[in-house]
């Protein structure tokens, strides 16, 4: 799968997230993409108790989250630190799971 | 100053009709539609072929479209719209619609929203709906639509301070109302407000009562003018008026309200009206919290006050406070057909052809739509107020 990745305008240099082809501002097409490293407040959590896939049928509860990361954008993360609440600030970074896939995952932030 | 809108004077919707909900079905789309159609011209007493406008909105109909129905069904039209904007279609479908009607382009205009549904469909749906949900909502837990709305529910406990028995007078009054509803799936099942606490957790505060079951269905209406409807001598509603909001308050880090609150001013001062005067009102019920979005959005209650609103304010058909999804809404009927349940219902309402479920002296509605996650939030906000003629 894909990495996620945060995109940064070269021309109006905007971030955004989820990637898409234009500047979803200038509509510029030329974007750079960045691997995740960014900080930013945890606004909501909860835990997931059903999910249709079986590789998560076995982790369940399996908590998300939405971050707002000071550069702009809003991004859907795992949450692996069940002590981090809404309100505090975190770090957003790719992280390798065991599948082999990627996801975003906040952390507290040190 | 923006350009002064237009009405809808002229314009008429007639026959509310519905092909009752089925929790699966291995028929297609193509049937349900079909199946809404030949109800459609049935209780109008007209020729298929009176029919010249044509608009469908519908998750399930590919790889067919709306044109393949044209030839499937027979029909030869000069006006074929598809409404895409989820569980917004059957709002933005009469807006359309009515102004075809008013431009000449059309005669009558047959709307209808219908879905098949099994097992596979859904799952299909949901680990396909966008390139954006793709991406980056479904790795995250493969939960659907729960996962983006479980966070956006929490937020407005953590904001507004509602709590779950809140969400749960919405579902337990709609559940009353689907009592008295024959065509709602759970209709013949009571819901306690112990039972809805009580129910198996889905996702954060999210439990079973709060998710819609995807089904099979579906609903329709024909909008013409009231000249042919009076020719007709059908009772007809009027479409006092109607709005519509895309990617409203994208600012916001989550969702805490919705389009409804750029468009509710102008909204009332089209109709002439204002929410008091509201007999009935039907909201896009995909989960509680967003019928809260809607109550507050459209005037009912001010911003961040629905929790207590809906605690002192009947909800229930009969219950003499403000009838709202008077038939279950998706809650308790299912979900299928993109928002034309709240439209059909609030016609048959205000036409007084409802059953057991029917408010009495019902002249005016109110209904909303919702739809389309994408990603993080609903995009799609929609509106419209129908008044019985006469
Ligand atoms: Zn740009």
């Amino acid at each position: 799968m894909m990495p996620s990745l945060l995109q940064q305008c070269t021309e109006c240099q905007r971030y955004q997230y989820p990637q898409r082809h234009l500047c979803g501002h200038c509509l510029g097409d030329q974007l750079t993409d960045l691997a995740f490293c960014h900080p930013g407040i945890l606004v909501a959590a909860s835990d997931l108790h059903h999910s249709l896939e079986a590789r998560f049928t076995q982790q369940l509860p399996w908590r998300i989250g939405t971050v707002k990361l000071d550069c702009g954008p809003t991004v859907l993360v795992h949450i692996k630190d069940l002590g981090i609440r809404s309100g505090m600030p975190v770090s957003v970074k790719n992280a390798l799971q065991s599948d082999g896939s990627e996801l975003l995952q906040a952390s507290r932030q040190p | 100053m923006s350009p002064k809108v237009l009405d809808y004077s002229g314009v008429a919707v007639i026959a509310p009709v519905t092909v009752p909900y089925e929790r699966s079905s291995t028929r297609g789309a193509d049937w349900f539609i079909g199946s809404a159609l030949r109800k459609l011209i049935v209780e109008a007493g007209l020729q298929k072929q009176a029919i010249d406008g044509l608009s469908i909105s519908s998750f399930t109909l590919a790889p067919d479209s709306p044109v393949s129905l044209v030839e499937n069904l027979g029909l030869r039209l000069r006006w074929l719209e598809q409404v895409s904007v989820g569980g917004a279609s059957g709002v933005v479908a009469l807006r359309k619609a009515a102004r075809a009607i008013q431009s000449g382009d059309a005669e009558i205009v047959a709307c209808i929203g219908g879905d098949t549904a099994n097992p596979q469909s859904f799952a299909h749906l949901v680990s396909n709906f966008s390139e954006f949900s793709n991406a980056a909502v479904y790795p995250y837990g493969a939960a659907g639509p729960n996962a983006p709305f479980s966070l956006i529910t929490q937020h407005y406990m953590d904001v507004h301070g509602a709590t779950r028995a809140d969400f749960g007078q919405i579902a337990v009054s709609q559940r009353y109302n689907a009592n008295y509803y024959p065509g709602a799936l759970f209709g013949n099942k009571t819901l306690s407000i112990n039972e809805y606490l009580d129910a198996r957790k889905i996702a954060g505060p999210l439990h079973l009562y709060d998710c819609v079951m995807p089904c099979a269905g579906a609903d329709g209406y024909l909008v013409t003018s009231v000249e042919r409807a009076k020719a007709l001598g059908l009772p007809f509603a009027e479409l006092l008026a109607a709005d519509e909001r895309y990617n409203s308050f994208s600012e916001d880090a989550i969702q805490i309200k919705g389009g409804w609150c750029e468009f509710k001013d102008d909204l009332y001062d089209q109709a002439g009206i204002g929410p008091e005067a509201i007999d009935c009102l039907q909201t896009y019920d995909d989960y509680p919290v967003i019928v809260m979005h809607q109550l507050e959005g459209l005037g009912f209650c001010p911003l961040g006050e629905a929790a207590r609103w809906v605690n002192s304010t009947a909800l229930t058909f009969d219950g003499g406070g403000l009838p709202h999804n008077t038939n279950g809404g998706q809650l308790s009927v299912g979900q299928a057909g993109c928002g034309f349940l709240g439209v059909v219902e609030t016609l048959r309402q205000i036409l007084q052809r409802s059953g057991a479920n029917q408010v009495a002296n019902a002249k005016t509605g109110l209904v909303s739509g919702y739809g389309m996650v994408n990603y993080d939030r609903g995009l799609c906000s929609t509106a419209a107020i129908l008044k019985r003629c006469a």
